[in-house]
């Protein structure tokens, strides 16, 4: 038996504020799930604090938002301001949506990991999180 | 599966095997297939195994010819019949569109509150006697401008409306050119409409000299797009209250619309778009029949926006399914006896879903092919051409010209409007406009089992099925299965596109939210009370719930108190992951 | 945070939200520190009332659960939460959704609301779910309630050891009184008809009222399970709800049943580690045997049955079996 056989990836899935655009969160779901990922969904018009609050809950690796409205250049920032706060500044913050590029670099400096723009195959997500879990798995052995 | 059920999924090839052989057409059949086409097949392999249609996969066999409509049981003046008489499978309108082709209309891309009144301005200096009323996600979803969920949307998508006041200044129109207002902000109608209908009386608009459009299908919004606040059972309840106001004070507005556009942007089959929609308009009518309205009087009312994607043949028999099915309803289910109420009213639209970030200008071959459809499968009243760029530009005045354009090339460059419904008789189309009739109804029969469409909402059931399909499409164009030229097909480097948005300066929302908050300050606190208590009454003894709002508006309760004296009686909609889909 | 199993513990006992959510983490997939952890917080648990609530795919649960957490904080308790859905048999990803329906308790630091998968492992979720009700339980949380669909023995395991199970039925679903399994049936403390606004909810009552009865004549109980009537949307019947679990808790206090219950979760706990442990010793004690591959040689040549291959597996690692 590895040390990881029961480990498995906890992702978080969000919605914030006024945003109930649902098709882009019900595939990424489906996608991680089929990749054997724990989803946990937030519902709609969340707040930040709410996220926030459930992912320390949860104690998920990953927090992912979808935004397909203006909104994300308020919500994301404090999200990851939140999450620091509440002591959950190691979990992987990351979106998908409608983000335009030139809001990325801003994005990124609030502490938004990493940004899937319009268009990503799922499949680039799902190996996106696994290198990730690897690593941090990997990370974690060396660690002790 | 949400598919077809009944659909038989190859009744024709049932009919030719050998014993049950009948006719000279079956042996000649056979022949040509064991002899002509057989051998050719033997050599060369087909293109795809099986071939299947677009949307609903259903398997296309190589021919079509006269037994599938025998097979079909088919009957020209039982299925068909003629244009303008029952069931109207050929047209609603007995000349089709030999008289006048349908309505012309563009869709003006995205709109930023502030500048609404400006551009509707500008619109009807264009000519234009129409226009759609834009709200912000805070307005559509309940909200006030300083409510905390509201924080960077304020004025974004369309108008702030907090209070009468904000529409006041934003019916700054000239209404004598003004003719025909449509308003999109569903889940908070009565306020919506009390407001509208304030705004107008105070500007002195005659209400008999224009026509208020309120889409107010809200069901629709509980299977996809999601900008609804209460539960379902208590939408519908809104959505009653206000068509009875409309159709008691302002006979001559349009009270409904069920968008069933929206199902097949989020990517429902033509079968489930027509039965989910469908149903949820005969749990709309059920609602105005226990408060004793007849069908004849409430039928006309209703009014359809549907479109045709990629789907071509199954886009064109949809719509010719769609006319029949809803005569065949509103005859066999409800005993309706006027034409008006078994004449659908559909408007159409070329679909978004098959336009591309990448390559854009392959947008405009698709929407010149979906238009087509659309009038080889008899459009409807109106028709509207989205925008080839509207995935990432504004709405650029070359954009706007060719969608326009696209609708008077096909009308009056190809032909395809010049005789009635000129695909009918086509083997094939017969074929899958009676499949699709066929699934339709069992699909219905099915979400009737269910207890209606309220219940299937309730249970989750539309949700579910439309996150299938949803992700069903997406791993299809992942692994290639479906071709997508730019996406998966075809592709070249290109440069990244993007989707631009709308960035309002802070202070937008700043002063918004000064503004409502100097208006809270400054009415008379005690009317809004007593106000806002008339709501809650309202909303808890069923009556209803359009004259209390029109008290309170005028009192200037805003948007956002008058949606939480009834959240407070109705609570809010909390869907889970089962009933979102997810 | 500290990620030692001491620091772990000392935050779970100064009721450290993270704290708890990371300790039940590693109790789910076994990480050593969480065994250590758990022994440090042991000695205080065995306070919390443990509510489960059971009934079929849709039948409210969650809006229930969501409903309870707020009348159990108005009468000042705080809560802990453990809602657990279905993980995918292929996958063994899931989405759990449950909590959506207790968002509106997200920003309450009173409350903590942990989903969790059923992970498809023999015995380890009935562990692992009362592994994280020790853990809310060492927070201080007054009541613990666990949301399970209640399909398979773990689960019934899992209801069925709560100091107060809760049945919940609807009406419209057709089969649903058929659907209390005789195992839950048994095990109900509370019956409950949810969506009593929704038509069908009579006669519902009516056949559960003579299920009971029967079972009242089968087996007496100490306890006659009420059978209440909730409308979870809107909130109706869960003060009553409440006050019969209070009442039914009373009533477990006073007889010593309370106690019993967590003696009875503690030995399903022991004995099911113990099957655990002593098949990971077999089986590790198999590979290291030189006579494993060789008796497997045989049965794949077909040279011998996999009873008789077991059996002499086992002869030659020494072990007695009846
Ligand atoms: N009419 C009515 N609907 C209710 C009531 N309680 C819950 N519902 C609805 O029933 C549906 C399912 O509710 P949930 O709370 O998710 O049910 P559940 O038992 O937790 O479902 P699973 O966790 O999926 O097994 C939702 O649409 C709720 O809004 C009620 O008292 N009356
Ligand atoms: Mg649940």
């Amino acid at each position: 038996m590895t040390a990881f056989a029961n480990r498995r990836l906890r992702v978080l899935l969000a919605k914030l504020g006024m945003d109930t655009h649902t098709i882009g969160v019900t595939v990424i779901a489906h996608a991680l799930r089929d990749a054997g990922f724990e989803v946990i969904f937030t519902g709609l018009k969340q707040t930040a604090e709410m996220v926030a609050n459930t992912a320390v809950q949860e104690d998920v690796d990953v927090v992912g938002v979808s935004s397909l409205s203006a909104a994300h250049m308020k919500h994301l920032p404090k999200l990851a301001e939140f999450l620091r706060q509440k002591g959950a500044g190691d979990k992987l913050l990351i979106a998908g949506g409608v983000v335009p590029l030139e809001d990325i670099p801003q994005l990124e400096r609030a502490g938004v990991q990493k940004i899937f723009t319009m268009g990503t195959e799922t499949k680039t997500i799902v190996d996106y999180l696994q290198t990730w879990w690897a690593a941090k798995l990997a990370a974690e052995q060396s660690g002790g | 599966m949400a598919i077809p059920n009944r659909h038989p999924d190859n009744p024709v090839r049932d009919a030719l095997t050998p014993e049950r052989s009948v006719s000279p057409l079956t042996d000649a059949f056979n022949a040509w297939q064991q002899n002509t086409q057989g051998p050719e097949v033997a050599k060369r392999g087909e293109r795809q195994t099986p071939f299947k249609t677009q949307a609903l996969h259903w398997p296309v066999h190589p021919l079509y010819t006269p037994l599938d409509l025998e097979a079909a049981g088919f009957d020209y003046q039982r299925d068909v019949g003629f244009p303008g008489e029952y069931p109207y499978t050929r047209s609603v309108n007995p000349n089709g569109n030999r008289s006048a082709l349908w309505t012309m209309a563009q869709v003006t891309g995205f709109g930023r509150g502030t500048d609404w009144a400006k551009r509707a301005r500008f619109m009807l200096d264009q000519g234009l006697q129409g226009l759609i009323l834009e709200h912000d996600l805070a307005t559509t979803n309940g909200y006030d401008s300083d409510d905390p969920l509201a924080e960077g949307e304020v004025g974004r998508a369309g108008l702030a409306i907090d209070s009468l006041e904000d529409l006041e200044r934003a019916f700054d129109l000239p209404f004598d050119r003004l003719k025909y207002l449509m308003s999109v902000c569903n889940a908070p109608q009565p306020v919506n409409l009390a407001m509208i209908i304030a705004a107008l009386e105070a500007k002195g608009v005659d209400p008999k000299q224009f026509v208020l459009h309120i889409v107010n299908g809200i069901l629709i919004e509980y299977t996809c797009v999601g900008r609804y606040i209460y539960p379902p059972k208590h939408g519908l309840r809104i959505a009653t209250d206000c068509f009875e106001y409309m159709i008691e004070h302002h006979p001559n507005w349009a009270p409904i619309s069920i968008i069933s556009a929206q199902l097949y942007a989020a990517r429902a089959n033509p079968v489930q778009e027509l039965a989910f929609s469908l149903s949820i308009a005969l749990q709309h009518i059920d609602a105005l029949l226990e408060r004793g309205h007849s069908i004849d009087k409430v039928a006309p009312y209703f009014h359809f926006v549907t479109g045709i994607d990629m789907d071509f043949f199954e886009g064109i028999c949809k719509l010719r399914a769609f006319r029949k099915i809803w005569a065949r309803l509103m005859r066999e289910r409800y005993k309706a006896t006027r034409p008006e109420a078994m004449k659908v009213r559909v408007m159409s639209s070329p679909g978004t879903m098959s336009l591309t970030l990448q390559q854009p200008l392959n947008n405009i071959s698709r929407l010149a092919i979906m238009a087509t459809a659309c009038a080889l499968g008899g459009v409807g009243e109106t028709m509207t051409t989205p925008l080839h760029d509207e995935a990432h530009a504004l709405p650029a005045d070359e954009a706007i010209r060719v969608g326009a354009a696209i609708q008077h090339i096909v009308a009056h460059e190809t032909g395809v409007a010049d005789t009635i419904d000129p695909l009918a008789g086509s083997y094939y189309v017969e074929t899958l406009t009676r499949q699709i009739e066929d699934a339709v109804m069992t699909e219905i029969d099915k979400i009737m089992a269910m207890g209606g469409a309220l219940a299937a909402i309730e249970r989750g059931y539309f949700q579910r099925e439309l996150a299938r399909e949803q992700c069903d499409r997406n791993r299809a164009l992942e692994d290639g299965s479906r071709k997508l030229v730019g996406v998966n097909h075809l592709v070249h480097a290109e440069e990244r596109r993007e989707i631009p948005i709308f960035k309002l300066a802070d202070e937008v929302e700043a002063e918004q939210i000064e503004r409502l908050q100097e208006l809270r300050k400054r009415r008379d606190q005690n009317a809004v009370d007593v106000a806002l208590a008339a709501v809650r009454d309202a909303a808890r003894s069923g009556t209803n719930l359009v004259p209390p709002c029109l008290v309170a508006v005028k009192a200037y309760a805003t948007h956002g108190e008058i949606c939480n004296a009834m959240r407070d009686v109705f609570g809010v909609h909390h869907p889970d992951a089962q009933t979102a889909g997810v | 945070m500290s990620q030692t199993a001491a620091g772990i513990a000392a935050g779970v006992l100064a009721r450290e939200i993270g704290a708890g959510a990371r300790l039940i983490r590693w109790l789910e997939e076994s990480d050593p520190r969480g065994r250590d952890a758990l022994a440090l917080i042991y000695p205080h648990t065995g306070r919390a009332h443990l509510i489960g609530i059971t009934g079929p795919p849709g039948a409210g649960k969650s809006t229930l659960t969501n409903a309870l957490i707020s009348e159990q904080r108005k009468r000042g308790r705080r809560v802990g939460v453990i809602a657990i859905d279905p993980s995918s048999p292929f996958s063994g990803g899931a989405v759990l959704g449950d909590r959506v329906r207790m968002q509106t308790h997200a920003l309450d630091t009173d409350v903590f609301i942990r989903s969790m998968g059923t992970r498809g492992q023999l015995g380890g979720l009935s562990r692992a779910t009362f592994d994280a009700i020790l853990v809310q339980d060492a927070m201080g949380y007054d009541v613990v309630i666990v949301e399970t669909v209640g399909v398979g023995q773990d689960e019934l395991d899992i209801v069925s050891l709560a100091h107060s199970t809760v049945i919940v039925s609807v009406p419209g679903l057709g089969d649903e009184v058929q659907a209390i399994k005789a195992g839950l049936l048994e095990a109900g403390d509370l019956f409950v008809v949810n969506k009593a606004d929704r038509e069908g909810a009579d006669a519902l009552t009516r056949q559960l009222e003579l299920m009971l009865h029967l079972r009242e004549q089968t087996r007496p109980h100490a306890w006659k399970p009420p059978l209440m009537h909730t409308t979870a949307l809107t909130g109706q019947g869960v003060a009553a709800l409440t006050d019969a679990l209070d009442e039914h808790l009373a009533t477990l206090k006073a007889s010593g049943a309370f106690t019993q219950c967590l003696i009875a979760r503690n030995r399903h706990m022991f004995d099911s580690l113990l099957r655990d442990l002593a098949a990971q010793h077999i089986l590790a004690a198999a590979s290291a045997q030189p006579a494993t591959a060789a008796l497997i040689h045989a049965m794949q040549a077909g040279q011998i049955d996999p009873y008789s291959a077991a059996t002499q597996l086992v002869a030659c690692m020494s072990l007695q079996f009846p």
